[in-house]
């Protein structure tokens, strides 16, 4: 029979079954962890601290810490086969393709996380709510008016997958204190990215204005004008024209994330021991 | 079976570990991979099963470059690592999640070879020692029925009676359309076991030759007095006299010492390499 070297789905199945039997005891106490901790905070407002939530609102920035942190925090254990020789043969050898491998681990960390977060906190706003209703004599209501989701905030799961998309990659480089080691990277990178910008207005610009001191990369310029009659100063403000903002905003929503992913994949499979 | 071709290896820049490397491995032979501390042995397994790639040249394993570590190569190659991972089941959850990957897996073989090396099939793998560890891990290779069977050192660790275990069971695995690559540096551990001899050594392959070649044209003697022996190719002393080899002109069929044609191969390399070309 002819086989697949990319993708089979019942091969796929397989290797999801090792991986998620192999990391079981993790998975259920790290989820138990997560939904412990979100009930147990909104329960502890509710009955010791005698705080009243009256929106889902109010509870958004529990909401996007959790998601963030526990996502970072799974997600950075991926591919930890590597930490150790005995393990990265046991990985490698095992007939299944990298992408399959590559894949179980996305839908594992990325997508499944993000699918038991939002059933957990389901569960434990109701849980919560159901608390408060007890406490208050359901005198206290909590609107479920989700407004977290309107106004761009769409926006932090675009940085969600993004988030997601570099942790995986920077797991293919890192084996140990992924999460750290992936944090001071972005913050190198970042921070170069920055001194290159800098030092190429001043090569464009010299110390006019002190252009080289505010700018946000390749996205805007700030021009300090300084008024000598009456000593004050202000900035003036260059930004990149909309089209152009709009073309990095599409790049970064729906491009950067997957060409990272990309990039995982091929990582992993020229991956030697 | 297994083609290796000009290649070259180096784990640091000038500072190569294999220099336009040949070998050629046909199936239906268990080979003994012998070499020094060093010389390769386990990089050379390594790249037969694509866990390391090669600087220049190839490597193909059933007309597969090993380096993709396609499935279909994958499902037709096993590997016993010196050191290895087992993960936290036990010994009936293993074969469940990992049998299943292989098309030709041999459950019934498993547990046979299991009884064969009295290891209890209801024990948590966590609770083994290093050595019954590994003759699961020996032992699932087997079961697997892969046309490729890679072992690296797979004495280390085994007790007396498991060595003799360990040759009785590889033998009875063993098929005409199977390739079995032990690497040791414990050579008396493959006696009637292998059946060709790879020696690598200064960055290449110094010697290739199966046992019968080896028998029809060494012989292999422990002597009392060397002076009267003609042509010695290699002598190594001991109380018990001197164990010689000698090339075979009387067309007698002694047992081979693999320690004593390694040590001869590697220190008296010319003559030997001649008697053979």
């Amino acid at each position: 029979m002819h086989t697949n070297n990319f993708f089979q789905p019942t091969r796929m199945l397989l290797y999801f079954k090792k991986y998620a039997t192999d990391n079981l005891k993790f998975y259920i106490l790290g989820a138990l962890a997560t939904f412990g901790i979100m009930t147990g905070i909104g329960a502890f407002g509710v009955l010791v601290a005698h705080t009243t939530y009256t929106s889902t609102t109010n509870i958004i920035p529990f909401y996007y810490i959790g998601l963030y942190l526990g996502s970072a925090l799974l997600t950075s254990r991926s591919f930890n086969e590597f930490s150790s020789k005995e393990k990265s043969i046991d990985f490698l050898m095992l007939p299944a393709s990298q992408f399959e491998k590559f894949l179980t681990t996305f839908l594992i960390t990325v997508v499944g996380y993000f699918i038991f977060y939002h059933i957990s906190c389901f569960l434990s706003l109701n849980i919560i709510e159901g608390l408060q209703n007890m406490k208050y004599n359901n005198q206290v209501k909590l609107v479920h008016d989700y407004e977290f989701l309107s106004n761009y905030r769409e926006y932090w799961y675009y940085g969600y997958f993004l988030l997601q998309a570099i942790i995986l990659l920077a797991a293919t480089w890192f084996h140990k204190y992924t999460l750290i080691k992936t944090i001071v990277s972005l913050f190198v990178v970042l921070l170069a990215v920055a001194l290159v910008h800098s030092f190429i207005i001043l090569c464009l610009f010299g110390t006019e204005g002190e252009m080289y001191k505010r700018t946000a990369p390749f996205f805007l310029v700030g021009k300090q004008i300084y008024n000598l009659s009456n000593n004050s100063s202000y900035t003036e403000i260059y930004i990149i024209p909309e089209w152009l903002r709009n073309t990095y905003l599409f790049i970064v929503k729906f491009i950067v994330g997957p060409a990272l992913l990309v990039l995982t994949y091929f990582r992993l499979k020229d991956k030697e021991i | 079976m297994i083609n290796i071709k000009s290649l070259s290896f180096s784990y640091r820049k000038k500072k190569p570990l294999f220099q336009d490397l040949q070998l050629s491995l046909e199936a239906g032979h268990i080979y003994g991979l012998l070499g020094k501390n060093g010389a390769g042995k386990s990089t050379l397994l390594k790249q037969i099963a694509g866990l390391l790639f090669p600087d220049s040249g190839t490597c193909e394993v059933m007309g597969y470059s090993s380096a993709n570590r396609q499935p279909s190569f994958l499902q037709e190659i096993f590997l016993v690592p010196e050191e290895f991972y087992l993960p936290k089941f036990s010994v009936q959850k293993y074969v469940n999640i990992y049998s299943p990957f292989y098309p030709n897996f041999d459950k019934a073989a498993f547990f046979r070879y299991l009884k064969e090396f009295n290891i209890p099939q209801d024990q948590q793998l966590t609770e083994m020692s290093y050595g019954q560890k590994k003759k699961v891990l020996i032992s699932f290779a087997l079961a697997t029925n892969t046309k490729v069977l890679i072992m690296d050192e797979p004495t280390n660790g085994l007790d007396i009676p498991s060595k003799s275990q360990f040759r009785k069971v590889i033998a009875s695995a063993v098929s005409d359309d199977k390739c079995i690559v032990i690497s040791t540096h414990q050579v008396r551990d493959l006696d009637n076991l292998i059946d060709s001899i790879v020696i690598i050594d200064d960055h290449k392959i110094v010697f290739k030759e199966d046992i019968q070649t080896v028998t029809n044209k060494l012989s292999f003697r422990t002597v009392t007095r060397l002076e009267e022996i003609e042509t010695v190719l290699f002598a190594d002393s001991s109380l018990r006299g001197h164990n010689i080899i000698t090339p075979n002109t009387g067309f007698d069929h002694n047992k081979v010492d693999m320690e004593l044609l390694f040590n001869a191969v590697l220190s008296n390399q010319k003559p030997i390499q001649e008697i053979f070309n």
